[in-house]
């Protein structure tokens, strides 16, 4: 009994720090006379309170707003990571972003680089509360530069061996203006201008595009012409959270006429079809994932669809066992479907198979092979947000690994 | 290995090494101590800024304080006095919610100086930045507020819980900050020219009125162009940063008993599992200097319950809140190699959709493997008597009492106070079931009429029927310690007693011999009083 009371008075005395001046000889008669010696020990070898060193840093870091510098920035410039085109490597750059606090206007540049000498340099300005959040109105301007993308022939049979590489710069203006009629419910009109340009890639490991394929392939690699487009969309968002949606769908369609400004051979029509549902279950632990995309391209009477601006297929965002851009022609279609848990607060895992298929016409769909892709990946997020994810994909082709600062769908 | 460990209630703090602990008597003649002694002036403390990811990965992936304990067991809790209760002092507070009337316990810390609408509200700060926005104002009389929001989702989660929290943490002894739930207009505010604004980059700077409609947009708009909010009236003193739930002040001469060991920080574990406040962290304290007759001292507070029942403050709480840690490698494993097919239990859990409840729940609640948002020092030492201290103060609770603390949320829905009211009971019984089984639960002991009177709670609150227990007594030496065995069986006090001075233990065991509990007696000035309390389990 005394043993395990003396235990712990010994205890707190030493955890207190002072035990080795006490006066042992002190004769105490009460408990509060014994509580009011510790005290006055104590008393004796006050020291201000002193955070150790890795919190010193820490702190030292959120004093002098380190993380915000990087994250949100001051003065509005911040450090940008990744947003290039995928198989541009790691990317980042400033990015100086600034908005009212009530996020009536947006401005936003960028100047972005990766270690493979891709760069992207845009701005824009937004509009996104107009009329009490009814209306938005968005500009947008970018130039590009891609010094080796890859390409390899066109259709759902292109060879792997038949990988060839080539340069995209361009230079374009946005404009989109829409309005929320109904809750979820987003509609509006894009106006666009591009100035691509293509040149010889400068990947020496392979063959450079325009001394494989010739027009009839790589329609459009001899001379590129600016373009005009218009068009309109419309959109239907239920997703609980877009930066890592759980559950709803979001359900969008656009419809956009390019037309060849310089030289009215590569004018075309574009459908873009997107639909995204989210199944949870298990109080959303559990998510299932189903995403199908098509694009429909419709060149005018006698002209094409530059290659460049074709649908692809391959890469971290649709088809993960396949290298990027793997697959070209004028149409595509693809369908993802993922099985997501949660393995801690801050980390989801997945499991998904990827089924796609690039064609040349419309009645070709389900022609050809169907490609197929399935692998797994790791989804990182803060407050349910997926800021960083490494997926691998396998395919007949192999195997793919993707590190992306951002969400498949 | 010792299987039957002994867990002494009978020693308040510190002194061992100052007294020679041979002449230590086991009870001084103040025991037991019911107030703390007045505490020693505090030099100026300096302010100190507890980091939260540090506090986070600190708590995760180490465990702080547990170079204290005595060959790897949990010693026993700290800052109580020889009957195992914490005296009143700048920790604690003891208030019995069986003494409670219902406006008592609907008044909590104090329900008469919410924001006075005899003027507007001056608006001294804010910030946009964080999960949360929030304005700090100043009322007509000078009085000074945080006004703290509902997620735009989840009108009257947050405010409710809140204000709830302060009632209850209130009447279960701990010093809160007085919570009110205001409605106003936007005309009530109007922003000092001296007002800082932190923005939404964490930017600090001079405060416009558009800085006021720009956080109100974000907030869920009543009625009438009416906002609630939860306006917590500042702490008196002066703010010296939070407390951690390990080690002491060093800067504080009165915290002399490690935090990891303080009975009422333990058994906080306890009434955090009721109330499900899984986010009982060091940033949700606070520290003032009170100064009261010109003496300086340190009062230490719990604040911010936004995020207790189902709330996480800005959003529904987390299915997996209180079920398992942010980040636990068991379980972190477990779902990463079955690849997802093991469920635990939690996702199965049910909860209604009513406004302002969140994610609250009783059925799949186990109060023993309840979890706040991460480890905390001090709930990991939580022993079966510090659990059996707080379970108790959570059974003092009436259904009725429950009922009118939760109403206190204001929630427009009335299916909301049925809903969590109900919850809470469950809760509060499973509480008792589990922690009255851990000890033998007898409490309320008193000598009178000659004999040893107490309750059997697990009796009391029908968790077990009536039961036969066995009491054998002996005479205490209170200088050396040492009993020796005294004659009588029965609960009659013993002769033995009838002379001042003289100790006495009475040894009680029911059905389990392992549990039992031994209740010390003096005889002190002719009146035979309880003056320690000892459990074994």
């Amino acid at each position: 009994m005394g043993k395990v009371g003396c235990a712990v008075l010994m205890l707190c005395a030493s955890a207190a720090g002072y035990a080795e001046d006490a006066d042992r000889s002190m004769i105490v008669n009460s408990r509060a006379a014994q509580i009011e010696a510790q005290r006055e020990e104590k008393a004796r070898l006050l020291q201000p309170e002193r955070p150790d060193s890795i919190e010193n840093f820490l702190n030292f870091m959120k004093q002098r707003r380190v993380v915000e510098r990087i994250t949100a920035g001051v003065a509005g410039f911040r450090v940008r990571l990744g947003g290039l085109i995928t198989g541009s490597g790691f990317a980042l750059g400033p990015e100086y972003y600034r908005r009212t606090a009530s996020e009536s206007v947006v401005f936003r540049t960028s100047a972005r680089g990766s270690f493979k000498k891709y760069y992207l340099l845009d701005a824009g300005v937004a509009f996104p509360r107009l009329a009490r959040d009814r209306v938005f109105v968005d500009f947008y301007a970018r130039r590009r530069h891609y010094p080796h993308l890859e390409y390899y022939g066109p259709g759902p049979d292109s060879r792997e061996t038949g990988r060839t590489t080539y340069r995209f710069d361009d230079l374009s203006f946005d404009a989109r203006a829409g309005v929320r009629p109904l809750e979820h419910l987003s509609l509006g009109v894009i106006g666009s201008y591009a100035l691509p340009n293509v040149g010889p890639g400068t990947d020496e490991r392979f063959a450079v595009t325009e001394n494989v394929y010739g027009e009839d392939q790589a329609p459009g690699i001899r001379r590129q012409s600016d373009y005009l487009a218009t068009g309109g969309f419309v959109q239907y968002d239920t997703r609980d959270n877009p930066g890592g949606p759980r559950r709803g769908g979001n359900y969008f369609a656009q419809y956009m006429l390019w037309s060849d400004r310089e030289f009215h051979i590569g004018s075309f029509n574009r459908l873009e079809l997107e639909a995204e549902r989210y199944i949870p279950f298990l109080h959303d632990r559990r998510v299932i994932a189903l995403r199908a995309r098509t694009v429909f391209t419709d060149p005018r009477s006698g002209q094409f669809v530059p290659f460049y601006m074709q649908p692809t297929l391959g890469g971290s965002e649709d088809m993960r066992g396949y290298r990027p851009f793997r697959f070209h022609d004028n149409n595509s279609l693809v369908m993802n479907a993922e099985y997501r848990w949660e393995v801690f607060s801050g980390l989801d895992m997945a499991l998904f198979a990827d089924a796609g298929q690039v064609f040349h016409k419309t009645r070709d769909i389900g022609k050809g092979t169907l490609r197929k892709s399935f692998g797994f990946g790791f989804r990182f997020n803060v407050r349910n947000d997926v800021f960083f994810r490494i997926d691998t994909g396998f395919s007949r082709e192999g195997a793919q690994i993707w590190f992306k600062f951002d969400n498949v769908f | 290995m010792v299987q039957v460990r002994q867990r002494v209630l009978a020693a308040v703090v510190g002194l061992a090494l100052l007294v020679p602990l041979a002449a230590a008597p086991r009870f001084f003649p103040d025991d037991p101590l019911w107030n703390e002694p007045a505490p020693l002036p505090v030099p100026p403390p300096r302010k100190r800024s507890i980091n939260e990811y540090y506090d986070f990965f600190q708590n995760t992936f180490f465990t702080p304080g547990k170079e204290l304990r005595k060959r790897g067991a949990v010693p026993p809790a700290g800052a109580v006095n020889t009957l195992g209760e914490v005296p009143d002092g700048p920790w604690y507070w003891n208030r019995d919610p069986r003494a409670m009337s219902i406006d008592d316990l609907v008044r909590g810390p104090g329900n008469s100086n919410p924001p006075s609408i005899d003027g507007p509200w001056t608006v001294i700060s804010g910030k946009s930045e964080g999960i949360t926005p929030g304005l700090m104002i100043s009322d007509a009389r000078g009085t000074k507020y945080l006004l703290k929001f509902d997620p735009k989702q989840y009108p009257e989660l947050a405010s409710a819980a809140d204000v709830i929290g302060s009632k209850f943490f209130y009447a279960l002894g701990y010093h809160v900050p007085e919570n009110y739930i205001v409605r106003f207009t936007r005309a009530q505010l109007k922003v000092s020219k001296e007002a800082r604004f932190t923005d939404h980059r964490g930017k600090e700077r001079g405060m416009r009125e558009g800085d006021v409609d720009d956080v109100l947009m974000k907030v869920p708009e009543e009625p009438k162009g009416q906002y609630r909010a939860l306006a917590s009236m500042i702490l008196a003193g002066e703010p010296i940063g939070a407390f951690r739930f390990h080690g002491v002040r060093s800067d504080d001469p009165n915290d002399v008993v490690p935090h990891e060991h303080r009975r009422d920080l333990r058994g906080l574990s306890v009434f955090a599992a009721w109330l499900n406040h899984t986010d009982s962290k060091a940033l949700n304290t606070l520290d003032t200097v009170i100064e009261e007759k010109g003496l300086r001292y340190i009062r230490h507070h719990l604040i911010d319950f936004g995020a207790i029942l189902g709330s996480d403050s800005f959003t529904a709480k987390s299915p997996r809140a209180g079920f398992v840690y942010l980040f636990e490698w068991k379980a972190a494993a477990a779902q990463f190699f079955s690849l997802g097919l093991y469920t635990p239990e939690w996702m199965h859990a049910d909860y209604p959709r009513i406004r302002g409840v969140g994610h609250l729940e009783s059925e799949i609640f186990d109060p023993e493997a309840w979890r706040s948002n991460y480890p905390n020092p001090a709930f990991r030492n939580c022993l079966p008597d510090d659990a059996f201290w707080a379970a108790r103060k959570v059974m003092a609770f009436s259904d009725e009492q429950i009922r009118a603390v939760v109403a206190t949320g204001q929630y427009s829905d009335p299916a909301a106070v049925d809903y969590i009211t109900r919850q809470l009971i469950v809760r509060r019984d499973k509480i008792g079931r589990t922690f009255f089984s851990r000890v033998l639960p007898l409490d309320s002991f008193v000598a009178r009429n000659g004999r040893l009177e107490f309750e059997d709670l697990a009796v009391k609150y029908n968790f077990t029927a009536a039961r036969k227990l066995q009491v054998r007594w002996s005479r205490l030496e209170n200088g050396s310690g040492r009993t020796t065995p005294a004659p009588g069986d029965t609960f009659a006090l013993p002769a033995l007693l009838r002379s001042p001075g003289q100790y006495a233990a009475a040894e009680i065991r029911g059905d389990d011999p392992s549990l039992t509990t031994t209740v010390y007696l003096r005889n002190q000035g002719g009146r035979v009083q309880v003056v320690g309390i000892e459990r074994r389990w």
